[in-house]
């Protein structure tokens, strides 16, 4: 059999996922698709190898404004063999409009009208073959969750081809469609023929000033004859030319729900479950109250139960650490193994629990349909950081570790914001630093300790306010689209869902961020342990000779030290390493670790270290994901410039500062 | 969006007379009837074209937007409003009714033009050129969608403001004629959530400000 593609798309909450689900089984992929941001994903029709089924982000419109709806068109516009169109039959006239534009794409279209059960609710009913006769397209009606339909589905997307399509065209009335018939006939003349458009098509992008369109018009010299067209028609409707063909998209529909739907029930008490629900979940007091609550137990399973089963993974890496130091012969060897990569590969391990849960925890609230609604609770105080109410989660989840807080960011649609919060959630303290605090406010703050932990947590969020609102300015302006949140219906998410989901997530940190980590906590063993001989990390290693080398760059903040040098470096594996390293170099820790500081670092010296080691470069993992999530080396180098330099800034104004002011 | 100041009205009253008088509005004649400078003019019009009132093309005429337009009729509606009122309730000379109105104009609230409105329909009054209907339609029927309270609904008559923002809330079905419910807004009073067809939409303050609707019974 021939290879066939379909590709599925329709509006956020229409139930895409779970009919993507269903059709694939669990042989979907996260594909690597380079230069973007944005998921497709790919799997194959179940029992059907020689079709594949692209899952393309839900959008709400071809307007191509977000990186979503840029994915979605671009990979329209390579002609998939059918389209499958998820409508959500309970909220007809919106989804129908991202039908109609992929009609007049002329795509093979199918359309499956979904959650049939809710519109059967509101309506008397959906003439379903009158639907499929005016549009010219097969149209399936489903119930996803229920597995209803599925078999028709995949029965239309079989015989699909044997059907004859027809072109779909939309009547615009007489002005524009004469200056359509007049671009066609103009676009013949010239020959222009381009890949994934029809005539027609172009004439309409065309007026309607879609960009790609209007370069290919360049080339052929047309700008100014569809220019002309354009003004002439602006003046006979006295709006832009973009919105009168939106309107008379929906003066369509309109027309064609009049004849598809039989009156709306009154009976409107059972279908309002939702709104009611809202009164609770939006109301501005209980619903801040709600959010908080929701966010404390993320945050508290995200971490606390993580955390249980964490000691559990570290126990069973400590038997396998103490295994190999029994067997292995050669000490070198043994450090390599037990260092190096049970090192590495414990960091990978160990971040696993938290993450399979946030992330389990993460896409089961955004399937219920709660994700949006926090956005929207929060989108006033976001606004602080320039930013919308979702990046509350990403920087909230940051306070106990940053590599799921960056993957977290996942849920912002816009990329101006996604960017933005993968670039300050570093600044948030996560728990790995409190180890280094308790150290340095035991040693020299013993009489302020809740205080000063309050405000270095307190300077972190305001670095990141100031960071979002300098990286929105200068890095990512003018691309933040314009805030319209749609708030969906709640529903139940199936489990299975749910785990499907998560397990693409946490497959995907895996197999790309985790090479990274074991490659750079290698690294940081072999800069430890060369020249052969020397003592692990002491100062005649490279990583002590580095330190040495950097010291002195280090003097203006108080700390141009080797001990405190490669602290630091170290410290880039695992902030809480930081710790650990001072106590080798000083030969002590725990108690005997505070004296030695408190005896001979001063206590300006320390606060200047603290906050330099709370700012600087977050963590190999946290690098690693940085790099996954933007795709690109240059975002991973910047992170690590930027808050270096940050921590040099503020520790250089707190110590200099703090000698002028002779503490 | 924030409450308009007394200069901002003026300015818009001024415009909107001027484009009804000669056509158009040239900053020289706006500042000569309000008898400001030119260049405390120009700062005035800054503020404006940055709320999204104004349009100035370079050296051509000022020109009101949408929602200016909007704005504008609403100041000169509550004017001849109180005029009236003033001249033929309260037996007032034209000049103290004028003066009077121009300052009323700026502060008086939705009730009590509700109320004049009803006194003068009770006696079968008009104001100047317009008649009641269309009076009690401009200054309580015709809101911003941003101005309407939890649990009212409007008909969507205007959509303004950049095209970017305006193309995507039409697409979303924000479109003329569409009936809009506000259904509650967030903590601190911003975003608002409204019902629109079969679903809900969450839209800033700043963005719903864009938007003209008529209240509906």
């Amino acid at each position: 059999m021939e290879k066939k593609e379909i590709a599925l798309i329709g509006n956020p909450n229409s139930g895409k996922t779970t009919v993507f689900n269903i059709l694939t089984g669990s042989t979907a992929k996260v594909g690597n698709w380079p230069g973007v941001t944005v998921e497709k994903k790919e799997g194959q029709l179940l029992n059907h190898n020689s079709i594949s089924v692209v899952d393309l982000p839900g959008i709400y419109s071809l307007s191509t404004y977000s990186d979503d709806e840029k994915v979605a068109k671009n990979h329209l516009l390579t002609r998939p063999d059918i389209v499958v169109d998820i409508v959500d039959a309970s909220n007809l006239k919106r989804n129908l409009y991202l039908t109609l534009q992929l009609l007049e794409m002329n795509q093979k279209v199918i359309l499956a009208l979904n959650v049939m059960d809710e519109a059967k609710k509101k309506y008397e009913s959906i003439k379903v073959d009158l639907l499929s006769d005016l549009l010219k397209v097969p149209v399936i009606p489903m119930v996803a969750q229920k597995n209803e339909g599925i078999d028709p589905l995949i029965n239309s997307i079989l015989t699909y081809e044997q059907q004859e399509h027809s072109e779909f065209k939309l009547p615009y009335g007489k002005e524009i469609e004469m200056e359509i018939a007049f671009l066609e006939k103009l676009f013949q003349e010239k020959e222009i023929n381009i890949p994934g458009y029809s005539l027609r098509m172009l004439a309409i992008y065309s007026l309607e000033g879609d960009l790609l369109v209007r370069t290919i018009m360049d080339k052929y010299g047309l700008l100014s004859v569809i220019d002309e067209k354009i003004i002439s028609l602006k003046s006979i409707f006295k709006d832009d030319l973009e919105m009168i063909f939106i309107e008379k998209r929906y003066g369509y529909i309109e027309g064609l729900l009049k004849t598809v739907l039989t009156k709306r029930k009154t009976v409107e008490n059972k279908i309002n479950l939702s709104d009611k629900v809202d009164k609770v979940v939006l109301n501005p007091f209980l619903g801040i109250v709600i959010f908080f609550a929701v966010m404390f137990l993320v945050f508290q399973i995200t971490f606390f139960v993580g955390d249980y089963l964490k000691g559990y993974l570290e126990l069973l890496l400590e038997q396998i650490s103490n295994l190999i130091a029994n067997i292995v012969p050669n000490e070198l060897l043994v450090s390599f193994l037990n260092d190096g990569v049970l090192g590495g590969v414990g960091t990978i391990i160990t971040f696993l629990p938290n993450l399979i849960l946030m992330f389990l925890l993460l896409s089961f609230l955004e399937d219920i349909g709660y994700m949006s609604r926090a956005a929207y609770l929060m989108d006033r105080f976001m606004r602080f950081f320039g930013l919308q109410g979702k990046a509350f989660i990403p920087i909230i989840t940051g306070f106990g570790c940053t590599v799921p807080a960056v993957l977290a960011a996942r849920t912002l649609e816009k990329k101006a914001d996604r960017m933005t919060t993968i670039l300050i959630t570093p600044l948030i303290s996560c728990s790995a630093r409190l180890p280094i605090y308790v150290l340095f406010i035991s040693a020299f703050f013993p009489r302020n300790r809740g205080l000063i932990l309050f405000l270095i947590y307190i300077m972190g969020i305001l670095l990141a306010v100031i960071m979002a609102k300098i990286f929105k300015k200068f890095l990512f302006k003018g691309k933040s689209a314009p805030f319209v949140l749609e708030l969906p219906p709640y529903r139940i998410p199936t489990l299975k869902a749910s785990f499907i989901h998560t397990w693409d997530r946490v497959k995907e940190f895996l197999s790309r961020a985790s090479t990274l980590i074991l490659a750079m906590v290698i690294l940081i063993w072999v800069l430890s342990t060369l020249p052969l001989g020397v003592e692990y990390g002491s100062q005649e290693s490279i990583i002590g000779i580095i330190g040495s080398f950097i010291a002195p760059a280090l003097t203006p903040l108080g700390f141009g030290t080797y001990e405190a040098a490669t602290a630091l470096i170290s410290g880039i594996v695992a902030k809480e390493v930081v710790v650990s390293t001072l106590g080798t170099i000083y030969g002590a820790d725990g108690g005997g670790l505070v004296e030695v500081l408190a005896n001979s670092w001063t206590t300006l010296q320390g606060l200047s270290f603290m906050v330099m080691s709370a700012i600087y470069i977050p963590c190999f993992a946290t690098l690693a994901t940085i790099k996954q999530e933007t795709k690109s080396y240059k975002w991973m180098l910047f992170a690590i410039f930027y808050t270096v330099a940050l921590g040099y800034l503020v520790s250089l104004i707190i110590y200099q500062g703090g000698s002028l002011l002779g503490f | 969006m924030e409450k308009l100041n007394v200069k901002n009205q003026d300015i818009l009253e001024t415009i909107y007379q001027l484009e009804k008088e000669n056509g158009k509005a040239r900053l020289t004649d706006i500042a000569a009837s309000l008898g400001f400078s030119k260049s405390r003019t120009n700062q005035e019009i800054r503020k404006l074209v940055d709320l999204g009132l104004v349009r100035e093309d370079k050296y051509g005429p000022i020109v009101l937007t949408k929602m200016g337009l909007f704005e504008a009729e609403r100041v000169v509606f509550t004017h001849l409003l109180i005029m009236t009122f003033l001249q033929r309730h309260l037996g007032l000379d034209n000049e103290t009714a004028e003066k009077d109105a121009c300052s009323i104009e700026h502060v008086i609230s939705e009730e009590t033009i509700k109320a004049i409105v009803r006194h003068l329909e009770e006696s079968h009054d008009n104001i100047g050129d317009f008649n009641l209907k269309e009076a009690e339609e401009y200054l309580v029927k015709k809101k911003r969608l941003s101005e309407l309270k939890v649990g009212q609904k409007a008909q969507i008559l205007k959509i303004d403001g950049p095209k970017g923002i305006k193309k995507r809330l039409m697409e979303f079905g924000v479109i003329k004629g569409e009936i809009i419910e506000l259904v509650g807004t967030a903590p601190f009073g911003d975003p608002l959530n409204f019902s629109l067809n079969d679903f809900h939409l969450s839209l800033r303050v700043k963005d719903a400000d864009n938007i003209i609707v008529e209240l509906q019974e």
